[in-house]
């Protein structure tokens, strides 16, 4: 079974090393210092297991995960218990609280080598959707081919959801992400961005007027010139966040 | 007392319409059966005498609600009482004036009508008075009740948080981790750390009642939490300190320094691969203990969420401290992150 770690601390690089020992089943295929080394890396030697930490340099664990197309089971290992959450608990593999033992090491282990022989994948999709607890999101972390673009949350004029993933759009262009519109609708800032249609999530600020389309529904004009429907329900709460 | 005590008729009109109908049933009978009125004319009479009663009764209440005397309670309400009984019965008489009018009758049945309206009157407001005053109060009380009990639930709450962000359990935990990574290969080092730990955790511990140290103390502790970070971050981390002797005796508050250099590591590190040179200068100016913090700093890397800028909870407690609003501040210059703080001496 290959595995790679990525973490920002060589202490604690060495720390997963030292306990894999008693694990000659899983090769270390490498290690890396940060998300986009990680990135890299996963891409390179597809994995079937990595040790992520969350807390990293330039993109954070949880935002590395979302820009892989190869999905390793993963184990996370942070210091932080908030970032262990329970929607996790169930399907996902493991989440390791630093200092941990060798038992509790071995464990998680186990747990990835039974779940890669029952076929059960970690569903990246549940990861995908953990979050900061009690923050917003303040950026949103794309792929452009081989490339990682970080874009601020203000710089976003609208998200349009496509079947499993979103268009994000910006003044610099659009971005297709793995993410779902309700993703974007509970982490995302309530009064900067608001759900206007089943398909459309708007940047209030981007909006300029409003105008009726039919009997009931209405068109939201961009700045950009663009026209969003916006749905009965839509209206309502873009009506109230515009203070109308 | 609050608005809510008063009793509205929206509230209450079920209770009201019930008064109504039983003072409506007393009037009648005394006016009609005692008195020997007509039945149309004591059920009239009646109409008269408790319509003004009710609107005098609500607005006693309205009244008790809007103003009660602290001392001497009872003087106020029983001459409220007083007054407004005797308005709203003489009210009711000039209204019955108005009917009569219309209607000519003798004025002996106006006399009578005031023996019983005006004491009926008084004693209705009396009691409707007191309930009032006691409604008040019960809920004045429950009122106070919650807000200590809200008080007390935030002091708690504050005072935990104040212990949890003293342990830095992220710091801390990290820090363990590395130790354990250590013992096998390099136990020494792990003992040291160990030994750095517990002096760091000790001295932090010792801080947290006090107020303000003097530069130089704060720089020693500054250098054990420095040295632990060296070592999780495998010597990335290069600290350099400009602070002359005389400088060292200015005060400045307790564990501020820490989060601020805390920060510049984190952006310095978190931004950039590579060494990290973070640079620290104090000098006196004007009165002011300026320390400047600089760190590399990508500006194309915007700080991910749960990392933030962190320095909200210092910019509060120097405002809280020195009641001014410019002591902590931040600025790019080209790839550097500068913190800027000043201490008034």
């Amino acid at each position: 079974m290959k595995a790679i770690i990525i973490d920002d601390e060589p202490l604690a690089r060495e720390m997963v090393k030292q306990y894999l020992q008693k694990h000659p089943v899983i090769q270390l295929v490498t290690e890396c210092n940060d998300g986009f080394e990680g990135i890299k890396s996963i891409a390179e030697h597809l994995p079937d297991l990595i040790f992520l930490d969350v807390q990293m340099p330039k993109i954070n664990g949880f935002e590395m995960l979302e820009l892989l197309d190869h999905k390793p089971a993963v184990i996370f290992v942070t210091a932080f218990e908030e970032y262990a959450i329970k929607a996790f608990d169930k399907d996902a593999i493991d989440y390791l609280l630093k200092p941990y033992s060798q038992e509790r090491f071995d464990k998680a282990v186990w747990k990835a080598m039974e779940a890669s022989r029952n076929g059960t994948n970690t569903p990246l999709e549940k990861l995908q959707q953990l979050k900061y607890p009690g923050e917003v999101l303040q950026r949103v972390v794309v792929k452009t081919g081989t490339k990682v673009k970080i874009i601020p949350v203000h710089e976003i004029e609208y998200i349009q959801a496509e079947d499993d993933f979103v268009k994000i759009s910006t003044h610099e262009g659009s971005f297709l992400k793995n993410q779902t519109m309700k993703f974007y609708e509970d982490n995302l800032d309530k009064n900067t961005f608001v759900r206007i249609h089943r398909s459309y999530t708007v940047h209030v600020n981007q909006v300029t007027r409003i105008d009726r389309s039919g009997k009931e529904n209405h068109l939201a004009i961009l700045r950009n010139g663009k026209e969003l429907p916006v749905s009965k329900s839509g209206y309502v709460r873009l009506k109230e966040v515009l203070g109308l | 007392m609050s608005k809510g005590n008063f009793i509205s008729l929206k509230t209450h009109w079920k209770t009201i319409l019930l008064v109504l109908v039983c003072l409506e049933l007393a009037g009648v009978i005394y006016f009609h059966f005692l008195l020997g009125y007509s039945f149309v004319d004591a059920a009239a009479v009646s109409v008269f005498g408790n319509t003004c009663l009710l609107i005098s009764l609500l607005f006693t209440s309205y009244l008790l609600s809007v103003y009660q005397p602290t001392k001497g309670v009872k003087l106020y309400l029983i001459s409220l009482c007083v007054i407004l009984g005797l308005t709203s019965a003489f009210l009711a008489r000039e209204a019955l004036d108005f009917w009569d009018d219309i209607l000519q009758k003798p004025l002996e049945m106006k006399l009578t009508f005031l023996t019983y309206t005006i004491p009926v009157n008084i004693a209705m407001h009396v009691m409707f008075g007191v309930f009032s005053v006691l409604l008040s109060n019960t809920s004045e009380k429950r009122n106070v009740d919650h807000r200590m009990e809200s008080i007390q639930a935030l002091t708690r709450d504050a005072e935990l948080n104040k212990l949890q962000q003293q342990l830095q359990p992220h710091f801390l935990f990290n820090s363990l981790n590395s130790i354990n990574a250590l013992i096998l290969n390099r136990p020494d080092e792990a003992r040291e750390m160990v030994q750095k730990l517990s002096d760091f955790l000790r001295a932090t511990l010792k801080r947290s009642n006090q107020q303000g140290v003097v530069l130089g103390e704060e720089l020693d502790y500054l250098q054990l939490y420095l040295d632990i970070e060296k070592v999780r971050f495998g010597h990335r981390l290069d600290i350099r300190f400009f602070v002359s002797d005389e400088v060292k005796g200015s005060i400045i508050p307790c564990l501020i320094l820490q989060p601020i250099v805390e920060n510049a590591i984190k952006f310095g590190l978190y931004g950039t691969t590579g060494n990290v040179v973070v640079v620290f200068n104090a000098k006196l100016f004007d009165n002011h203990l300026m320390v400047e913090i600089s760190n590399p700093f990508d500006a194309e890397m915007q700080p991910s969420s749960g990392t933030g800028f962190g320095l909200k909870g210092i910019a509060r407690r120097l405002y809280l401290l020195y009641a001014r609003n410019d002591l902590l501040e931040t600025s790019v210059n080209g790839n550097l992150f500068v913190t800027r703080l000043k201490i008034p001496q």
